[in-house]
């Protein structure tokens, strides 16, 4: 009898493993301050000069939206971004446009509601905002998933624009290059979306996908387009190099064709963060720690590195500087509790910033900072040039924590 | 504590994860299934467990009217009594074979893999993108299942990751009900009858009191979880039925299923019972005449005739002779 008195208060105590944690949320800089989702889902403001949070923006002003994921964007003076909350797949979550003025939406009082879960970053495409979502939960015959394009307007009367169904849940947040939207779902499908306002749209929403691409495992990372070009990560342990004008007439289910400069790397774990691209290397970290730099013509590895961790977010590529000498560097977010620095040259370790508490999140450098939110809703900095000049603000209540 | 933490992932979470994982990578990716056939085979290599833990019972219920003569030799002294109370106790238990907590050690042994299967169920089917992100350093290097996640959660048309109240109908109510009916269908079959009026009255409040709080607990359960206590209540009942030698199951003054030979013991332990507890009785009402009622069951399991006229207040005393 005491056993199973036990075990369901450990059951209920257990719920918890249901609910989103937060976290994830990566800062981002606008005019000189940073702006990120903490752990209550709120969107807060960290005045960088004064290394205070500003008491006079957040977002929402009473209870927070649950979670926050994605990196909030930015459009002239106002953010956009999503949060929700869920006990298991019962969810309630929000798409916000703030204000950077006032803090408050701009669509009315509150945001727009979606009873789904909302993971991953927005998209922005002039005045539409793209969100991707899991099931809606007061939609019983429903689509898995969907992309909503929404009217980022201030005061528009009607937000909806169109929504298309997706195959399953999608994570991936939304990628946008020029007027193609790119979003994938845990089904396994890379969606290239037509997100033009043109009046030939205004139809069947199915009739904006410029192409498919379907995988056997699923799509978690977020999405890198640029210049036509699409580069992502799989569950599978892939990650894939797309030239979007080829796909267009390619079959769905084809692979990479290499005379078109695609290509798949395998990094030998998940892929969840998001590949970054510069020049002609891309940098891919792996859920097992594993940190791959990657020939961004021909898909060959260059070198790969392991650090301790689980990394689920992008690392930051940023200029460390010693002395005289400057190298080109990736901060990793490791997962655990450092952000490790290694060198994009050959993978070699050059330090690492001690953090004290995990860490999902791409760090960001701005001026001579790194600024990193970990995961128990931290927002720490440090001196690029001297890691030991550091700073700790929570993201909560503003008190330091250094 | 870090070293519990690790023990408890690699001897219980992992490996149940991993056999969640592979059910589900060879039952047609459907996880009802699996974790029903997964609670069938973790009954099943408990039944030893099982078959100790009702033998012990059995021993102890035997005892039961040489304890209650201890207890009443020794009631209302103290000190040395007390201890030789205790002396002459343990001496029965070893000459009968019974250990006190024997009956409670499987159910502790039960206890972390109950937890660590449900923990293991939430884990590989997690809601959430850090827990999806986690079950990758769960699984096995060689599981083929990691090719599969994230695992389909859909059941019968409910999610087994919802909470049960959010399910659609007629879930949301069937599998509180069914939950809590089977679990006292399980306690009716462990429950032994007794002659002791406060135990019965403890075991007739929990029997009662445990299903109707599972039942209600389950309504804010993830749905694969009341999944899982269903069936392995369902399966504990089977197992306790062969166990206990098909004795029938009483329900409500009517008796169910039950073999020739289960039947027979049934009635001669109850026959037993009865008489051991007139003796008591008897022996006990001689030695204090304090008016204290001892329930008697008769041969069909049913209160006596002479408790019933107690209970009406129609108290008779006898003399001493």
């Amino acid at each position: 009898m005491l056993g199973l008195l036990v075990f369901a208060l450990v059951a209920t105590g257990c719920i918890n493993d249901l609910k989103p944690e937060g976290g994830w949320s990566s800062p981002t800089e606008i005019d000189g301050n940073i702006y990120v989702g903490n752990k209550d889902g709120k969107v807060v403001r960290f005045d960088t000069d004064a290394n205070v949070l500003s008491g006079s923006f957040e977002y929402p002003a009473g209870d927070g939206l649950g979670s926050i994921y994605g990196t909030v964007k930015q459009v002239r003076n106002v953010v956009y971004g999503t949060g929700y909350d869920c006990t298991g797949d019962s969810c309630s979550g929000e798409v916000f446009a703030v204000s950077l003025d006032s803090g408050n939406s701009v669509w009315g009082q509150d945001g727009y509601e979606l009873n789904t879960k909302l993971v991953g970053d927005v998209g922005i495409s002039g005045s539409t905002i793209l969100v991707a979502t899991s099931a809606i939960n007061d939609e019983a015959d429903g689509a898995s998933g969907y992309l909503y394009a929404l009217d980022a307007t201030p005061g528009s009367s009607s937000i909806l624009k169109w929504r298309l169904p997706l195959d399953g849940d999608a994570w991936t947040g939304v990628a946008v290059d020029g007027t193609t939207a790119y979003v994938g779902t845990l089904a396994g499908t890379l969606y290239a979306v037509d997100v033009s306002d043109s009046d030939s749209f205004t139809g069947d929403p199915e009739s904006r996908i410029l192409w498919t691409w379907k995988d056997d495992h699923s799509l978690a990372s977020g999405i890198h387009a640029e210049g036509g070009l699409v580069y992502f990560g799989t569950l599978g342990n892939k990650v894939y190099k797309f030239d979007s004008d080829y796909r267009k007439t390619a079959d769905p289910t084809s692979s990479f064709n290499n005379s078109r400069g695609e290509w798949e790397y395998d990094a030998g774990a998940w892929i969840w963060a998001k590949p970054v691209v510069e020049g002609d290397t891309v940098y891919v970290a792996a859920v097992d720690g594993s940190v791959h730099s990657v020939d961004q013509a021909t898909g060959n590895e260059n070198w790969s590195t392991k650090i301790e961790g689980q990394i689920v977010a992008a690392p930051a590529l940023f200029d460390r500087q010693r002395g005289d000498i400057t190298e080109r560097a990736l901060a990793v977010p490791s997962g655990e509790k450092h952000v490790q620095v290694v060198s994009v040259i050959d993978g070699r370790e050059l330090g690492v910033f001690v953090t004290d508490e995990r860490v999902k999140t791409t760090p960001l450098v701005s001026g001579d900072h790194l600024y990193v939110h970990t995961l128990n809703g931290d927002l720490k900095w440090y001196s690029l040039a001297d890691t030991n000049q550091r700073g700790c603000v929570n993201l909560k209540d503003g008190a330091r924590c250094d | 504590m870090e070293i519990f933490g690790i023990l408890w992932l690699e001897i219980i979470m992992r490996p149940m994860i991993n056999s969640l994982a592979l059910l589900y990578h060879f039952l047609g990716s459907n996880f009802g299934i699996s974790i029903i056939v997964f609670t069938i085979i973790i009954r099943v290599l408990m039944i030893p467990l099982t078959v100790r833990q009702t033998n012990q019972m059995k021993k102890m219920q035997a005892i039961q009217p040489k304890m209650k003569k201890i207890q009443d030799k020794y009631k209302g002294k103290s000190g040395d009594a007390r201890r030789q109370m205790s002396q002459e106790t343990m001496a029965l238990y070893r000459e009968a074979g019974v250990s006190p907590i024997g009956c409670l050690g499987p159910m502790i042994i039960q206890m972390p893999i109950w937890i660590g299967f449900y923990r293991a169920i939430i884990r590989t089917m997690p809601p959430t993108p850090e827990g999806l992100a986690n079950l990758s350093g769960l699984f096995y290097a060689w599981n083929p299942a990691i090719a599969s996640v994230p695992f389909n959660s859909q059941f019968i048309g409910m999610s087994l990751i919802d909470n049960v109240s959010v399910a659609i109908f007629p879930y949301n109510f069937l599998l509180p009900v069914l939950v809590g009916a089977s679990m006292f269908l399980q306690q009716k079959m462990t429950t032994n009858p007794t002659t002791d009026e406060r135990q019965r009255q403890t075991n007739q409040m929990m029997l009662w009191m445990m299903p109707i709080m599972f039942g209600a607990f389950t309504w804010q359960f993830p749905a694969g979880l009341a999944v899982y206590i269903l069936f392995s209540n369902i399966v504990g009942v089977v197992i306790q039925y062969y166990v206990s030698g098909k004795q029938p199951i009483e329900l409500f003054g009517r008796s169910f299923l039950g073999s020739a030979e289960g039947k027979a013991a049934r009635a001669a332990q109850l026959a037993a019972l009865n008489e051991d507890s007139s003796n008591s009785s008897k022996g006990s009402e001689e030695s204090n005449d304090n008016g204290q009622s001892t329930e008697v069951l008769g041969k069909d399991g049913r209160r006596s005739d002479r408790n019933r006229s107690r209970r009406t207040g129609r108290r008779t005393r006898r003399r001493r002779h």
